[in-house]
């Protein structure tokens, strides 16, 4: 029994690195293929973007599907799509708990644009498909928040990822105020997904190869649009808005983590009963 | 000629209107970002602030380069007296 289980763990080893090569061939190809067409064949430059996009979308999509079928995921489960349609130019704010989250969130929004080191937009395999898409450097702050009001304003999605790294084990990093600082000067709408990846795998500093003893699990809950509290208003200026914001959303995130948690013991599939909650604190939160 | 002193001072104010941060707290040697709490936005809203306060303009390369206090008192220092 045990020598079965290594053996599937060593095949999992395998199926993971295959995983990881038709990831980065896979976007060369698209880079070298489907691009140029897009390229040649959309009217203008908002369409161009909007149909890279939409093939980032796609693409992560069956790359999700091929991990299911290759075996590294064993399940894929999504939550509150209805959150989604209506979320035109909002800002999804998502915890990080494993390197695949970008792709598991990205397959499930059409036109959603992320910020990104600016490295990854200079990569050699799929830079040209992220430069193409419209995704946003983040190394000029000033630039950057021009970039990401302008991409809402159009209609145009973001992505954030708070932490502005992978989360720890059991938890959260403090969040950074960045996506705060977008809402409050763009007044986008806050849509909260808080990712689970049971066993965790891909946490930051682990090697690709130690994968966890089976399956994992990956499921994301897209929840209703954020109501930013009074207080973020009765604050005055943008720095302390962001700073209110921030531990707001934090505290919000520490405190779905922990219902989705505990709702993932009593429900399959990741599912929840939506239970009564306490008042969310608006104080810094605790670590 | 305007000296470091005030130009510490007015900073100083500042940085307790704008940020609420503890008068006490603001030193030469304070690094903006581990004692202060700031992030690039944050620096960038300062000078701005600066900037409407002195008609001086901080480039962000400039920006990039301050770590502490005495950094921006510094910067300001020599544009204004420039």
């Amino acid at each position: 029994m045990v020598g079965k289980l290594n053996l599937a763990r060593k095949w999992r080893v395998v199926t993971t690195g295959f995983c990881f090569l038709t990831f980065i061939c896979g976007g060369l190809i698209l880079t070298l293929t489907a691009l140029p067409l897009i390229l040649c064949l959309s009217a203008t430059a908002e369409q161009r973007e909007r149909d890279v996009l939409k093939l980032i979308h796609y693409a992560f999509k069956g790359f999700i599907r091929y991990m299911q079928v290759l075996n590294p995921i064993a399940s894929f489960n999504v939550h509150g799509l209805e959150h989604v349609s209506l979320a035109k130019g909002s800002l999804f704010i998502a915890n990080h708990p494993t390197l695949i989250d970008v792709v598991a969130v990205i397959s499930c929004l059409p036109a959603c644009q992320c910020i990104v080191k600016k490295s990854l937009l200079q990569n050699f395999w799929f830079g040209g498909l992220l430069r193409a898409a419209g995704y946003i450097a983040n190394d000029h702050a000033v630039q950057l928040m021009e970039d990401c009001s302008r991409r809402l304003q159009a209609g145009h999605s973001l992505l954030i990822f708070p932490e502005g790294t992978r989360s720890p084990a059991d938890g959260l990093h403090p969040f950074t105020r960045g996506a705060a600082q977008i809402a409050i000067r763009t007044g986008a709408p806050i849509v909260p997904v808080v990712i689970t990846c049971e066993p965790p795998t891909l946490v930051k500093g682990e090697p690709w190869y130690a994968v966890p003893a089976r399956p994992i699990d990956l499921t994301l809950h897209f929840l209703p649009p954020l109501e930013i509290p009074p207080a973020v208003a009765d604050k005055q200026g943008v720095p302390l808005q962001a700073r209110v914001l921030t531990h707001y959303i934090e505290n919000f995130f520490r405190q779905e983590l922990q219902v989705t948690k505990t709702a993932a013991l009593s429900l399959p599939g990741g599912g929840r009963q939506e239970p009564a909650r306490p008042e969310i604190p608006i104080g810094a939160p605790v670590q | 000629m305007i000296t470091k002193e005030a130009i510490f001072l007015r900073m100083q104010k500042l940085l307790v209107e704008v940020f609420e941060l503890e008068a006490g707290s603001i030193a030469l040697e304070s690094h903006i970002y581990k004692d202060l709490d700031f992030d690039s936005l944050d620096t960038v809203e300062l000078a701005v602030r600066l900037g409407t306060e002195t008609g001086i303009s901080l480039q962000e390369e400039e920006l990039r380069a301050i770590r502490t206090i005495g950094d921006a008192v510094d910067i300001i220092h020599q544009k204004i007296n420039r």
